[in-house]
């Protein structure tokens, strides 16, 4: 605003850091070496800058200073308080009090189809699940409630095309999915967007969340299903309609050999269950074609 | 955008024109130029379909100009990416296809009323890639796989909240095409009482400065000053000639607030205020209040800008922000900053002579700011969240009780509202009956704010949300842990400034509790009584009041 702002007052003290530093450390090869491996590793571990490095030289890019003395890792949802930081750190850690406070975590699941969270004493089956044809249902685990506060982060992942929200919602995701289904998944798909909506909102939600999950889980991603017709977006519909709109929408992909699913334990990657309709049609086309077992694993329930 | 416009007008001109390539997005486009594919030697691209876009008919063409002209006046003075002209034009009642707003685009382009670019580009190394619209450089810029243009593009997540933008989406700049015609003549001001002696002293400097040959004004004035009466003279010599003013602050609240001022002393000007989801978007008039975002879709168009809050979050130290607000304004405009606590930068160019500024250390009703008195508490944190007793905090509860006004507890953190007012239920249940709590993302947060204002609460704990803007006549200030870090010496100062604002009550006292003295407290302290001091040796103060 006003031209010469002089420096910041962070870059400041890093520097008087390096100063005091340097009084101790004099950079000779010797000590050089595990600077520069934590260089490589930092680098490396940052999804970002290794993104860019994959696409341009590295060299031009990386701040130096902020990989010597990294600042704080900030609340992975709303970028705002520091949070502890380290992979082996569970995601719920790695969010701030306020984001926390408007999360609800599913603990243990209250119905063991659906997995609705436990209100109550209630055991079992809910009523909703009760319904369904028992070869129709889907076991199915979810994060959070679908709260006022799930809502508002899956509406600024979907809607607001926040992209980068899909590596905390997918890796909480991936941990649900672990405790949950464990070993038993073999193959990672998600619920296919129609076309026209996917080149209208520029990505597929659930795709970027099972690339995650993916690689969180060590297990292959595929593309298996495609939406044969476009259906208005769920959220506008009573859950009736929800039902019924979603009748043999999804036929597994042309492109897909069907030898790869036979007998594969196969978990589908949603952003919200609600009715659990959208997933259903996706199992049964799945189970059609000869997998296994199929579950689900939705952020918000 | 619209090859059939390209042929139709150059032909006009008596020059033929053949197509090279074909991008499948602009950002696409824009890197080929930056590669300068054709520099020497006319390269056909092998892949190029076979072209289709004809020459238009000469109705169509009227039409297209016609449209052009049309829409000319309503887009100038705007930065805006593709789908943001869309919704302008659907806000003005101007329903318009895709293919027709490309050609009528197309003509702006080569009129030269707008400028062309993509919406992140992505040039040269990633530290120099840079998104036009909020220009933000380097991080914050991801490459995503996108379906729009099915290729690989950047898109920028700083301005997300705007609108996406991303290298495939076109951005557009439109040029205003000169001064506009003085439409008001005189602006009838209708102030509800006089300005004081002092606030007419800094008004007429303020005008004087609008013909001076600075650029830039800091009017440091302190919390209660009357800030916006003060800008009033200044933004109606403006406006009678003319001109555009803006008034853009980093903070929603304070447009909300002011939005309604402004308009009850303009009378006879439409006042915009524009903020994320106001019914006045896309909607243009001659005094617009915006937050600081939304100037990242204005474009050269103003003459006055008037930056309030310019210390506060997040603008102060935003470079996108800053440049977003330096775009706004028309070549040769002014800009005035209002603050209560400038920066420590600010003060050493001030001291240097580099930046003009006149300073206003008396509030509107002369009595001095309340000087804050800091004290000392034993793990306070632990008392707490344990329910120990604090003597300073009940006996503050008290006096302010006793002397009828009502309070506000400040905290550092989200979570320590919970904490406090536990603690009053736990110490104090009488107090707690009449006490709430608020934060940034709480979704009472108006209704409690309304409640607190119609004193239906007496004790408000809240984060420094309410540090600023905020304002109730009888209110004391309490500031609990004040050595936490987010509270510095600007937030401190602005904090104790929420005391003694109406001239019939001053009996408001601000404290700050805290484990340990720190910088900031004392600064803030020290500040307060300088300009108390400078206040008494300038003499703006009444006598008979101090």
């Amino acid at each position: 605003m006003v031209e010469p702002v002089g420096p910041n007052n962070l870059m400041e003290k890093r520097r008087s850091f390096l100063d005091n530093l340097s009084v101790f450390w004099y950079p000779n090869i010797q000590t050089c070496v595990p600077v520069f491996v934590f260089l490589a590793e930092q680098m490396w571990n940052n999804p970002r800058k290794r993104r860019i490095s994959q696409r341009r030289s590295v060299l031009h890019i990386v701040d130096w200073w902020s990989v010597l003395f990294p600042p704080d890792h900030r609340c992975w949802l709303c970028d705002s308080a520091p949070v502890p930081a380290g992979f082996w750190v569970s995601v719920r850690e790695k969010v701030c009090a306020a984001c926390r406070e408007q999360l609800t975590p599913i603990v243990s699941a209250g119905c063991r189809v659906c997995g609705r969270s436990a209100d109550g004493n209630s055991t079992g089956i809910c009523p909703d699940c009760a319904r369904v044809n028992p070869s129709e249902r889907i076991c199915n685990r979810s994060a959070v409630v679908y709260s006022d506060g799930a809502k508002q982060i899956i509406q600024l992942f979907k809607y607001r095309g926040k992209e980068s929200l899909s590596s905390p919602l997918g890796v909480w995701m991936a941990e649900v999915a672990a405790s949950h289904f464990g070993k038993q998944i073999s193959l990672v798909t998600f619920v296919p967007l129609h076309p026209e909506r996917l080149s209208e909102r520029g990505f597929n939600q659930a795709e970027l969340l099972a690339n995650v999950i993916g690689k969180r889980l060590r297990l292959p991603v595929c593309s298996l299903l495609t939406r044969s017709r476009a259906t208005l977006p769920q959220s506008t519909r009573t859950r009736q309609d929800r039902l019924v709109a979603m009748q043999n929408v999804f036929q597994l992909s042309e492109q897909v050999n069907p030898k790869r699913i036979e007998n594969k334990r196969i978990l589908i990657v949603d952003d919200v269950y609600t009715t659990g309709a959208t997933l259903r049609e996706c199992a049964k086309s799945l189970r059609q074609a000869g997998a296994s077992h199929v579950c689900s694993v939705t952020f918000a329930r | 955008m619209s090859g059939s416009v390209d042929r139709t007008y150059w032909r006009k001109k008596g020059i033929a024109i053949e197509p090279v390539a074909e991008a499948a997005s602009v950002g696409t486009a824009f890197e080929w130029l930056g590669e300068n594919r054709w520099s020497d030697s006319p390269f056909i691209d092998p892949h190029l379909r076979k072209y289709t876009e004809k020459e238009l008919g000469e109705r169509e063409w009227q039409e297209t100009v016609q449209l052009a002209e049309e829409c000319q006046p309503v887009l100038a003075g705007r930065s805006l990416l593709w789908p943001e002209v869309e919704a302008l034009l659907h806000k003005r009642g101007k329903k318009v296809h895709q293919t027709v707003l490309a050609r009528v685009l197309q003509f702006l382009y080569l009129q030269e009323q707008m400028s062309l670019k993509p919406g992140v580009e992505i040039a040269g190394p990633a530290a120099e890639w840079i998104c036009h619209r909020c220009c933000t450089k380097g991080a914050g810029l991801r490459v995503t796989a996108c379906a729009m243009c099915g290729d690989k593009c950047a898109v920028c997540e700083r301005c997300l909240l705007l609108g996406k933008s991303r290298t495939c989406i076109p951005f557009f700049q439109f040029i205003h095409p000169g001064r506009r015609v003085p439409e008001n003549g005189a602006v009838s001001v209708s102030l509800s009482f006089s300005l004081t002696p002092t606030q007419q002293a800094v008004a007429d400097h303020i005008v004087r400065f609008l013909t001076s040959d600075h650029r830039r004004l800091l009017v440091w004035a302190v919390t209660g000053a009357g800030k916006t009466e003060m800008m009033v003279p200044a933004i109606s010599s403006v406006l009678s000639q003319g001109g555009k003013v803006l008034w853009t602050t980093p903070r929603k609240d304070v447009v909300h607030e002011l939005g309604p001022r402004l308009q009850k002393i303009f009378r006879g000007i439409q006042v915009r205020s524009l903020y994320g989801g106001s019914p006045d978007l896309w909607l243009d008039g001659p005094l617009v209040i915006s937050t600081a975002h939304q100037t990242w879709r204005l474009y050269q168009d103003f003459d006055l800008v008037v930056v309030d809050e310019a210390d506060a979050f997040p603008l102060y130290g935003n470079p996108s922000l800053e440049a977003g607000i330096e775009r706004s304004m028309k070549q040769g405009a002014k800009q005035i900053f209002l603050t209560a606590t400038p920066p420590r930068e600010w003060k050493k160019l001030l001291r240097a002579g580099i930046l003009s500024a006149v300073t206003v250390p008396v509030r509107y009703h002369g009595y001095p700011l309340p000087v804050p008195k800091l004290l000392r508490e034993w793990r306070l944190w632990k008392k707490l969240s344990e329910g120990r007793p604090i003597p300073h905090l009940s006996s503050f509860l008290r006096q302010a009780e006793t002397k009828g006004g009502q309070v506000f507890l400040f905290v550092p953190r989200v979570q320590d509202v919970k904490k406090v007012l536990g603690w009053l239920k736990e110490q104090e249940p009488d107090f707690f009956s009449r006490a709430a709590g608020v934060f940034g993302q709480d979704r009472l947060r108006e209704e409690t704010i309304r409640a607190f204002r119609q004193e239906r609460i007496q004790v408000l704990v809240t984060t420094t949300i309410l540090e600023r803007g905020v304002t109730v006549p009888r209110g004391h200030v309490l500031v609990i842990g004040a050595d936490h870090p987010v509270f510095d010496r600007a937030s401190l100062i602005q904090i104790a400034g929420r005391v003694g604002r109406s001239g019939e009550y001053q009996q408001g006292v601000a404290w700050f509790l805290a484990g340990e003295k720190t910088e900031a407290q004392i600064q803030a302290k020290k500040e307060t009584e300088w300009l108390n001091q400078l206040a008494r040796t300038t003499l703006w103060k009444k006598e008979d009041r101090f």
